[in-house]
C-alpha cells in the first residue's frame, strides 16, 4: 500500500510542471516553463518533435507553439503573437481552449486566444492541419486546441505546490508563477497564478525597441467533483489581465485587456461496449480590450479603440467503439459570438470623433461532426471525418445598420460550411509509414471581414472595410507523408497541396479616402477566384543511448494567388537544428534557428523582404532532488551572436530580441 | 310643512347646485380647450410671434424649431378663431418676408388649405440678420374673410452658419441654404439645399439652373471624406436633394460645388455639420 502510494505520488509529481522538468532525462534549458505533458495530436512527426522541444520548458505558450511544425506566429510585438497554421490564420483556423470557442476583442488581433493559456496551465496542444481540424469547427486551415489542466480525481488525498521564477536580461523581464493542486477521491481542485512584466526589449545590435514592454497577470482555477465512479463535473475558470502592452509594429498599444473564461463540463465514461464516453460542456467568456496611442508621441491626435467580445456555447462529444477496429466520435456544438469595437479620436479645438469600427454584431454557429478511425487490417488504417455547420450573422443595432447603410442594406447572412477529410495510413514493412490524406474544407469570414469598418491595417497601410456578402473560403486539400521510425533514427517527409476557392483578400476601392493619417487608401474584403498552396515539412530525429539527442526540422511553402502574386504568409526555407547532451543531473543544449531570405513576397498585402538569419541558442541546467522537494536551476543564452533579425511572419521592420541571458529557478513540492 | 322640508333639504339643494355649476364650468372649460387638446403644439416648437390677422377674425401663432436664423427656416402656423379661440384647420395661408433693408426673400407657403395636426407648415428663407417683417396672410374658410398679421421678428446668425451668399464666377448672386439634415446621424443622410438667386436689389427667386456636387470632409482628418454620396439634384422650388454619408461622428464640412452650364461657378463654400 505504501509503495503504491509512492508510485502514485511519483506519477502525479511527474504531472506537476517542475518535477517533470526535474525528472526529464533530457536537456532542460533555462527557458523553463511548468509545462507537463504537452502533447500534439495530428501526426506522429508532430509528436516526436514536440516531445523533444517541450523539454526546453519554454516560458510562454507562444514559444511552445513557435517550435511546432507548421505553426507560425504573426508577430506585432513581444507579446500577443497570433498563431497561424501554415499560411492560415484568424477565421481560417479554429483556435480553442479546451474545446471552447473564444474570439479576441481587438480588431487589430492584439489579443489572440493563445495568450489566455499560460504554460503552467497548459495540459496539451492538439494541432490538426487543414480540413482534418474540422472537429472544432469548419475550417480550411486546421485547428489548434489548447487543453487546460484539470485537477484529477485520485484515490488518495495529495497536495502539490509548484513555483517558478525567471529573469530575462534582454527586456528586464520577470516571469513568476505559482500553482497549488489538491486531489482527492471526491473533490479535487487546482489554482494557479502567473505574473509577467517586461520592459522594452533590446534588439539584436543593441537598440531598444520602444513600446515593446508588457505586464500581465493570469489566474486559473479548476475543480473536479466526482458524482459516480464514471461521472464527474469539472468547473474551469481563467482570468487574464494585461496592462500597457506595447506593439511596436502597430500605431497603438494595449492599455487594458481583460478576459474571463468559464466553463462547466459533465463527463461520463460508462465503459460500455459501444458507448465509451460523453463530455458535455457549457461555456461562456467575455473579453474586453482597450487600445490607444497615449504612449506614442509622434501621433497627430490621441485615440482610443475599445473592443468587446462575448461568446457563449455548448457542445457534446461522444466517443463510441464499433467493434475493436472502429473508433467513432460524434459531436454537436453551438455557439454565439457577439463583438463590438469602436474608435474615438480627440482632435484639438474640434468635436470628438466617434465611429463603430465593428458595429454590434452576432455570429451564431451550429454544427455536427462525425469521425471514424477504422483499422481495416493490422497495417491499414482509415480515418474519416465530416462536418456540416451553419452560421448566421447579423448586425444588432440601428446605429450599426445605419452606418453600414452607406455600403449595403444587406447585412444579415446565412452560410453553410461543409468540411471533411479521409486519411489512409499504411504501416509498411521496414519501419516505414505512408500516409495519404484528402479533404475538403470551408471557413466562414471572420467578424472583421464581415463587418469591419475602416479598420487600419499597419501591414499594408490601408483601411479595411468588411463585406457582409463574402462567400465562404473553400479548399480541396491533399497531404502525403513518408516516415521512417526506428529507435535511433526517425525521419519524416510531408508534402501538401491545397487548392483554394473564393480566397478572401482586400482589394483597393478607388476614390475612397481613408481615416488613418498616412494610410494609402481603402480596401474592401473580396473573394478572389482562387489560389494554390503547396509545401513540405521534413524532420529528422536522432536518439543515442549515450545521452545525445538531436532534432532537425525544415519547412517550406509555396503558393500563388489567381492574379499571379504570391500567397501571403508563405514560409521560406527555415528550420531548427538542435543537439542535446545529458549527464546525470546536468544537461546542455545547442540549437540553431535559421531561415533563408524570403524575397518572393506579396507587396500588395504589405509583405517586405525578410533577410536570411541564423541564431545560436545555448542552454544548460542542473536539478536537485531531495525527498519530495525538487529544485531546478537553469541558465540559457538565446541569440548568442546578437543577430539582428526578423522572421517572415513579423509585421513591419521591427527586429526581434538580441542576446538574452535567462535565469530560471523552479521549485516543486508534493505529498 | 313644505317650508320645513325645504329648510331641511336646503343644504342638499345648495350642494347639488354647486356640484352642477362645477360640472358645467368644467364642461365649458373642456369645450374651450378641446382644440388645443386635439392639436397640441409639438414640444420642440418655440413660439416666435403671436398676433391677430385683422379682417379674418383670426389669431395667428408663428412657431419655429429654434430662434429664426439666417437661412432656411421651417415655420409652423397655428390659427385660432379670435372669438371662440377654436383652432382653425381650414384656411389658405401664405407667407412673406421683408428685411429691414427692404429685401424680399422667397418663402414656401403651406401646401393645401388643410392643417396637418392643426398646423400649417411652411418655410421662409431669411437672408440677413436683424429685424425682418414676417407676414402671414390668412384666408379663413370658416368665415370667408381674409386678413394678415405682420410680425416683427429678429433674425440671428447661427454658428455654424446654415447659409451663405456667393457671387459666382458667372456673376450670379446666390443665397444657398441648407435644409437637411437638421439632425445629422451616422450613416446615410438626406442632404438638401435651397438655392435662391438675387434677381434685383430687393428680390430673390428660386434658381433651378445649377448642378450641385458635394464633397464631405472632416477638417480634423486632413483629406478624409466619405464614400457613396449622392450629389443633390433639382427637385423644385429651388430645392436640390441628394445623400450625404457620415462614417463617423464629429465635425464635418460639406463642400458644395455649383456648376453652371458645365463650368464650376463656385467650389469654395461649405456647410459645417456636427454629429
Amino acid at each position: 500500500m505504501m509503495y503504491s502510494r509512492y508510485i502514485y505520488m511519483a506519477i502525479l509529481l511527474l504531472a506537476s510542471h517542475a518535477l517533470s522538468y526535474a525528472q526529464c532525462d533530457s536537456v532542460c534549458s533555462a527557458k523553463c516553463c511548468n509545462l507537463k505533458e504537452v502533447t500534439v495530436s495530428g501526426s506522429p512527426e508532430d509528436n516526436a518533435q514536440f516531445n523533444y522541444y517541450k523539454q526546453n520548458k519554454l516560458p510562454t505558450t507562444e514559444e511552445i507553439l513557435a517550435r511546432m511544425p507548421g505553426v507560425a506566429l504573426i508577430r506585432r510585438g513581444d507579446y500577443g503573437m497570433e498563431p497561424a497554421l501554415r499560411v492560415y490564420s484568424a477565421g481560417q483556423i479554429n483556435t480553442t481552449i479546451s474545446g471552447m470557442k473564444i474570439f479576441g476583442a481587438c480588431t487589430d488581433h492584439m489579443d489572440p486566444v493563445s495568450i489566455y493559456v499560460e504554460p503552467n496551465n497548459l495540459e496539451s496542444i492538439d494541432v490538426a492541419k487543414g480540413a482534418a481540424g474540422s472537429k472544432y469547427g469548419s475550417t480550411i486551415g486546421g485547428s489548434l486546441n489548447m487543453d487546460v489542466k484539470e485537477a484529477p480525481i485520485t484515490p488518495l488525498r495529495s497536495l502539490y505546490i509548484t513555483a517558478a521564477s525567471s529573469y530575462s536580461s534582454v527586456n528586464n523581464g520577470y516571469n513568476g508563477n505559482i500553482s497549488l493542486m489538491s486531489t482527492g477521491p471526491k473533490v479535487s481542485f487546482r489554482i494557479g497564478a502567473v505574473y509577467r512584466k517586461a520592459d522594452d526589449y533590446r534588439e539584436g545590435g543593441g537598440a531598444t525597441v520602444l513600446h515593446s514592454g508588457y505586464e500581465k497577470a493570469n489566474f486559473s482555477a479548476s475543480a473536479s467533483v466526482k458524482l459516480r465512479s464514471w461521472e464527474k463535473l469539472v468547473f474551469d475558470y481563467i482570468g487574464d489581465f494585461g496592462w500597457n502592452i506595447g506593439f511596436p509594429a502597430l500605431y497603438m498599444d494595449t492599455r487594458l485587456a481583460r478576459a474571463n473564461i468559464a466553463s462547466i463540463a459533465y463527463t461520463t465514461a460508462p465503459a460500455r461496449k459501444v458507448l465509451k464516453s460523453v463530455e458535455t460542456k457549457a461555456y461562456f467568456n467575455h473579453i474586453y480590450h482597450l487600445m490607444d496611442n497615449s504612449q506614442r508621441t509622434d501621433v497627430p491626435m490621441q485615440m482610443t479603440m475599445p473592443g468587446w467580445s462575448t461568446t457563449g456555447g455548448a457542445y457534446s462529444d461522444m466517443k463510441l467503439a464499433a467493434g475493436h477496429n472502429n473508433q467513432i466520435e460524434l459531436r454537436g456544438d453551438y455557439y454565439a459570438n457577439y463583438t463590438k469595437a469602436s474608435m474615438t479620436m480627440y482632435p484639438e479645438n474640434a468635436p470628438n470623433m466617434f465611429m463603430l469600427t465593428l458595429p454590434d454584431n452576432l455570429r451564431q454557429f451550429v454544427g455536427a461532426y462525425a469521425g471514424d478511425e477504422w483499422k481495416a487490417a493490422p497495417n491499414h488504417i482509415f480515418s474519416f471525418n465530416v462536418r456540416e455547420e451553419v452560421t448566421h450573422a447579423n448586425l444588432l443595432t440601428d446605429a450599426g445598420r445605419a452606418q453600414w447603410g452607406i455600403f449595403t442594406d444587406t447585412t444579415t447572412t446565412t452560410r453553410f460550411l461543409p468540411s471533411g477529410s479521409v486519411r489512409y495510413t499504411w504501416l509498411a514493412p521496414g519501419h516505414f509509414t505512408v500516409t495519404l490524406t484528402g479533404g475538403y474544407g470551408s471557413s466562414a469570414p471572420s467578424g472583421n471581414q464581415l463587418y469591419g469598418y475602416y479598420l487600419y491595417n499597419t501591414l499594408d497601410n490601408y483601411d479595411y472595410i468588411g463585406n457582409p456578402s463574402l462567400k465562404t473560403e473553400k479548399s480541396i486539400q491533399a497531404d502525403a507523408s513518408v516516415g521512417y521510425n526506428h529507435s535511433i533514427v526517425g525521419i519524416n517527409l510531408t508534402g501538401f497541396y491545397h487548392h483554394l476557392y473564393d480566397y478572401i483578400i482586400g482589394n483597393i476601392i478607388p476614390g475612397y479616402t481613408p481615416i488613418m493619417y498616412g494610410s494609402s487608401g481603402v480596401k474592401q474584403y473580396t473573394n478572389m477566384a482562387g489560389a494554390f498552396i503547396t509545401g513540405a515539412d521534413a524532420s529528422a530525429g536522432i536518439n543515442l543511448k549515450q545521452g545525445f539527442q538531436s532534432m532537425n526540422t525544415v519547412t517550406y511553402s509555396y503558393g500563388t494567388l489567381s492574379d499571379g502574386s504570391p500567397v501571403p504568409m508563405l514560409s521560406p526555407l527555415r528550420g531548427i537544428c538542435s543537439v542535446r547532451y545529458t549527464y546525470k543531473g546536468w544537461h546542455i543544449q545547442a540549437e540553431t534557428d535559421w531561415a533563408t531570405a524570403k524575397d518572393r513576397i506579396n507587396t500588395a498585402v504589405g509583405e517586405i523582404i525578410s533577410p536570411a538569419y541564423a541564431l545560436l541558442n545555448l542552454r544548460t541546467g542542473y536539478k536537485f532532488i531531495l525527498h519530495n522537494h525538487v529544485l531546478n536551476l537553469n541558465l540559457s543564452v538565446e541569440n548568442v551572436l546578437d543577430e539582428k533579425y526578423r522572421t517572415y511572419s513579423d509585421w513591419g521592420t521591427v527586429l526581434r530580441p538580441g542576446r538574452d541571458f535567462i535565469v530560471y529557478v523552479a521549485y516543486a513540492f508534493g505529498k | 310643512m313644505l317650508s320645513r322640508c325645504l329648510k331641511k333639504c336646503r343644504p342638499a339643494i345648495i350642494n347639488t347646485a354647486c356640484v352642477f355649476l362645477l360640472l358645467l364650468s368644467a364642461a365649458s372649460c373642456r369645450k374651450e380647450n378641446s382644440a388645443s387638446v386635439q392639436y397640441p403644439i409639438p414640444s420642440g416648437l418655440k413660439l416666435v410671434s403671436s398676433g391677430y390677422a385683422a379682417g379674418a377674425s383670426t389669431r395667428v401663432e408663428i412657431y419655429a424649431y429654434q430662434d429664426l436664423y439666417v437661412g432656411y427656416d421651417r415655420l409652423s402656423i397655428a390659427l385660432y378663431d379670435s372669438a371662440s379661440n377654436a383652432r382653425i384647420t381650414q384656411a389658405q395661408v401664405s407667407l412673406a418676408t421683408v428685411t429691414g433693408a427692404g429685401v424680399a426673400a422667397p418663402t414656401e407657403n403651406p401646401s393645401g388649405s388643410s392643417a396637418v395636426n392643426g398646423l400649417f407648415d411652411g418655410a421662409a428663407v431669411l437672408v440677413s440678420t436683424g429685424s425682418t417683417a414676417l407676414t402671414v396672410q390668412v384666408q379663413n374658410f370658416s368665415n370667408s374673410r381674409t386678413g394678415s398679421y405682420s410680425a416683427p421678428v429678429n433674425v440671428v446668425q447661427t454658428s455654424p452658419a446654415k447659409s451663405y451668399s456667393v457671387t459666382t464666377a458667372d456673376n450670379a448672386k446666390l443665397f444657398v441654404s441648407i435644409v437637411q439634415p437638421t439632425n445629422p446621424q451616422l450613416g446615410v443622410n438626406t442632404f438638401e439645399l435651397v438655392v435662391d438667386r438675387q434677381v434685383n436689389s430687393t428680390n430673390y427667386a428660386p434658381d433651378s439652373t445649377y448642378m450641385l456636387a458635394i464633397n464631405p470632409t472632416m477638417p480634423s482628418m486632413t483629406g478624409m471624406g466619405s464614400p457613396n454620396n449622392v450629389n443633390p439634384v433639382y427637385t423644385g422650388n429651388g430645392h436640390y436633394a441628394g445623400k450625404v454619408d457620415f462614417i463617423m461622428s464629429g465635425g464635418w464640412q460639406i463642400y458644395v460645388d455649383l456648376l453652371h452650364n458645365g463650368a464650376v461657378a463656385d467650389s469654395t463654400h461649405y456647410f459645417d455639420l456636427n454629429l
